[in-house]
């Protein structure tokens, strides 16, 4: 994946456009709930969230189109992602 | 003088008693870069190039840990192993056996250093690069990683990290 960071705006690595990625609430938070279960909660809203490590451009593409709201933590320190800068034309 | 500070004279030294009061952002220019020599080697190079090393023991905290999970083929009874865990879901096929908690990191020399300038003053704030104390940094799932640098205070005898600032950064952009 391709995450523009001037424009807030996610694309895929063929270049196709996934979502904005612009949240409304002033400070997001990732929260952990309990020890070992692997749920994970926003601290300003209860919207269903999809962590994106270790995921495939095509799972995300899945999620996203089958989702109401959808709403994306994007990890910047994974392998698949490439942070640029300069709008993509 | 009592019996116990000849014993252990380091546990009964005087600590300066300096609270510093961090600021919420850090400006680039203004914050000094302090490098982490993390071998003998390193160490020796920076006394050469006029710093002053300041060594530290490296301690694991038990807080950070990954996880490993192992699941067994229902038909088959062949193993297999996945990293990222997403809760005990694994298929029909599978059923899970086991799972495995490690501490991800190893440092060759248990000992490092911060490199000082000769012209640091008390109370002056710096960004150290490589940071020696163990202290949680981001997590996914259940996975615990270290913070990997972070701002902090020169008290002439130690450092003292901004945590709050440590635990506000982070590295997932929610939208």
């Amino acid at each position: 994946m391709i995450y523009d960071f001037q424009l807030k705006k996610l694309y895929s690595n063929e270049g196709i456009f996934i979502k904005d990625v612009i949240c409304p609430f002033k400070d997001p938070k990732i929260e952990r709930i309990g020890n070992l279960n692997s749920e994970v909660n926003c601290t300003q809203c209860t919207r269903n969230l999809l962590v994106t490590t270790g995921l495939s451009d095509s799972q995300v593409i899945d999620w996203v189109s089958k989702q109401e709201h959808p709403c994306l933590a994007i990890d910047l320190n994974d392998q698949n992602l490439t942070v640029i800068n300069n709008p993509i034309y | 003088m009592s019996v116990f500070s000849i014993l252990w004279p380091n546990r009964f030294k005087k600590r300066s008693k300096f609270i510093p009061v961090f600021p919420k952002q850090y400006v680039r220019a203004e914050v000094r870069m302090i490098k982490t020599a993390r071998n003998l080697k390193e160490i020796n190079q920076g006394v050469e190039d006029g710093f002053d090393p300041f060594i530290l023991a490296i301690k694991p905290n038990p807080e950070i840990k990954h996880h490993i999970g192992l699941m067994r083929h229902k038909k088959y009874g062949t193993y297999s192993e996945f990293k990222q865990m997403r809760g005990d879901d694994v298929g029909d096929d599978y059923i899970m056996t086991h799972r495995i908690e490690y501490y991800p990191y190893f440092f060759e020399p248990h000992y490092a250093a911060y490199l000082l300038p000769k012209d640091i003053k008390v109370g002056e704030f710096v960004w150290l690069e490589d940071l020696i104390q163990d202290l949680e940094g981001d997590y996914v799932f259940c996975n615990v990683s270290r913070a990997k640098s972070g701002p902090a205070c020169w008290t002439g005898e130690r450092f003292i990290l901004d945590l709050e600032f440590i635990k506000r950064r982070r590295s997932f952009i929610l939208g």
